[in-house]
């Protein structure tokens, strides 16, 4: 028997001796919706910064009709809300700002007023009203058909969407846009949308239960709609575009290190194209959380960093154009984890990696590597510089003692002080032309990828 | 009780429409895959759960995915992840002795050797040896790239000799 056949037969026989345990569906489900509300209810968080010309309101149950607010300049009253958490902040924006607020959990989100002209001046706290104007209006709180939680119709434009409204709500400032989410989770329906300097929205609602609808409102009022871009609920993180550049990326990310609820939590980048009026998805990944963006200098490339807080896949690297959304590396940066991946070892620790925007140097299971990318030249360079297989990785967090990029005779110098046990040794990077110009060790021999530079 | 059979033929079984069949069908299967994995019965048994009630929350949309299955097998697998992680254990599963029954069939020192794996490569042989799934299923099923499967079942496989090897001596 070869050894993959004794591997297959002793599974085989494994799964065969393990019991399974009773597995009522119906008992399986309410299990799930008690774990959840108890999920929701330890996660009382919220994320509140408002810019851009974003309007909306949130309304408590016992609010307006919203036929009469919805899509019309209107008044109308926002009732006082218990233990309501918010923040406000204004912007610059065409006095297009805003206010929003939520309330903790467990307490479902019940009020967020945002007034978009010049009643900003009044707040949600300490009044029980203020000034709605269009094409923003009331997000009436509703009780959703589900016993755990709470929805809300949700008017924009007057248009209404009902969704399942529960923390967290959340705005992101992202450089005079603003982006709204408005969560679900246990139906999987959620909204979120990305608020354009011009004072249009973009916004998508999730809902994985009877299709997703993403929609754009141009600047003359008039909505379409636009492909679905993605089923995963989720906030946006980042923001990275050229001026006057025809398309700009939206990275997204869930709000949560360990989200309680959405095992897809993860990232996405999405580019808008504003002259063709498309919204599409260029990649995804799910499994990366606590993801950084880093543009160069010039704002030219972005270098998609994870920090490598999963403890399982590390960190993990993709390099876009941040002016066209093409990927200079190859169509790999599409898919992060082909560009680079650590696949990691549990028992290194994280943030292990040393980097400044265009280098980085790292640690997998297995091997030193050290990323560079050059940018004129569109490149992504990445050696594996060591094995950690001849080498104590126990403290590997402590590996990488330097980074560090600095001018030296005319050179754009990166140093990389790697090693403390049996491995260690300093390499200058030019940063010109990408190759190593220099590498001092001591008492190691880096290998062929330096060697070769 | 469903036949391994039914799983391993997963993709097309599982583009039945209704998740009741769906559930029937898999998740016994996906519970025993994730035990092998995990080597935590109750962990295990709860992620399962939560996985089914996440399935059938978007099952609109899981249905029409080419393996359903592995989409479940995820979720459950990066639910218990989550929890451990919540309980701040540094390692995953890493005791499968404990949780694992002893095979009557095959090598119980293979079992010992795979739980000491990293959980990536864990998940990876379970995949492939297990359910029989495709280097492609199992890239489509943990949403990684097929380079990315394969490397980590041919490491994994070696580790697993090597570990095998070494325990046999001890």
């Amino acid at each position: 028997m070869s050894f993959e056949d004794d591997l297959r037969a002793t599974l085989d026989s494994a799964g065969r001796s393990a019991p399974a345990p009773p597995g009522d569906l119906r008992q399986v489900m309410k299990r799930g919706r008690r774990r959840r509300a108890l999920a929701y209810a330890g996660s009382a968080f919220v994320v509140v910064v408002a810019v851009g010309a974003l309007a909306v309101a949130i309304q408590s149950v016992t609010g307006g009709d919203p036929d009469v607010l919805a899509g019309d300049s209107a008044t109308t009253t926002v009732p006082a809300v218990d233990e309501q958490r918010f923040q406000e902040r204004s912007t610059e924006a065409d006095g297009a700002l805003d206010y929003v607020a939520t309330t903790a959990a467990p307490s479902p989100t019940t009020a967020a007023a945002v007034a978009p002209d010049e009643a900003t001046s009044t707040t949600v706290a300490d009044t029980t009203t203020t000034t709605l104007a269009a094409p923003y209006s009331v997000v009436r709180r509703d009780e959703y058909e589900s016993e755990d939680f709470p929805a809300a119709d949700f008017y924009l434009n007057g248009r209404a969407r009902r969704v399942v409204l529960t923390n967290p709500l959340a705005v992101v400032d992202l450089e005079e846009r603003a982006f709204l989410e408005v969560s679900d989770a246990p139906f999987a329906r959620a909204t979120y949308g990305i608020v354009l300097p011009d004072g249009s929205l973009l916004a998508q609602e999730l809902d994985a239960l009877f299709g997703a609808t993403l929609w754009r409102r141009s600047t003359d009022g008039r909505w379409s709609e636009l492909p679905p871009v993605s089923d995963l609920p989720t906030l946006l993180a980042g923001y990275y575009g050229s001026d006057e550049g025809t398309v700009d990326l939206y990275f997204i990310e869930s709000p949560f290190e360990e989200d309680p609820v959405f095992e897809d939590a993860g990232t996405i980048a999405i580019e808008y194209d504003y002259d063709n009026g498309t919204f599409s998805e260029l990649w995804r990944r799910a499994d990366l959380s606590g993801t950084r963006y880093s543009p160069n200098s010039t704002g030219e490339v972005i270098l998609v960093e994870d920090q490598g807080v999963d403890p399982v896949y590390g960190p993990a690297y993709a390099l876009l154009d941040a002016g066209t959304g093409a990927a200079p590396f190859g169509a790999e940066a599409h898919q992060p984890t082909a560009v680079f991946e650590d696949s990691g070892n549990p028992s290194i620790p994280d943030r292990r990696a040393l980097r400044t925007p265009d280098h980085a140097a790292f640690i997998t299971e297995t091997e030193y590597v050290y990323i560079e990318t050059n940018w004129e030249e569109g490149l992504l360079r990445s050696w594996v510089v060591g094995s950690t297989e001849t080498s104590d990785v126990s403290n590997a967090a402590e590996v990488f003692e330097l980074a560090a990029s600095y001018p030296v005779d005319g050179y754009e110098l990166f140093a990389c002080r790697f090693g403390r046990y049996s491995v260690s040794g300093n390499a200058f990077v030019d940063l010109e032309t990408g190759f190593v110009a220099e590498f001092y060790e001591d008492g190691y021999d880096p290998g062929p990828p330096f060697a070769a530079c | 009780m469903v036949a391994l059979a039914e799983i391993r033929a997963a993709p097309a079984v599982l583009r039945q429409s209704s998740f009741e069949e769906y559930y029937r069908v898999q998740r016994d299967s996906i519970y025993r895959a994730l035990l092998l994995t995990i080597g935590n019965q109750s962990l295990a048994a709860e992620a399962v759960d939560e996985a089914m009630v996440r399935t059938y929350q978007r099952w609109r949309t899981v249905s029409k995915y080419r393996n359903p299955a592995g989409w479940s097998y995820r979720v459950a697998l990066n639910w218990a992840r989550d929890q451990l992680r919540k309980r701040k254990r540094e390692q995953l599963g890493d005791a499968p002795e404990m949780g694992v029954p002893v095979p009557s069939v095959g090598d119980p020192m293979l079992l010992e050797a795979l739980g000491s794996l990293p959980l990536e490569y864990r998940s990876v042989v379970v995949l492939r040896y297990y359910f029989d799934w495709s280097q492609v299923q199992i890239a489509d099923a943990l949403d990684i790239p097929e380079g990315t499967v394969k490397s980590r079942l041919n490491r994994g496989l070696a580790e697993l000799r090597k570990r095998k090897e070494v325990t046999g001596e001890l």
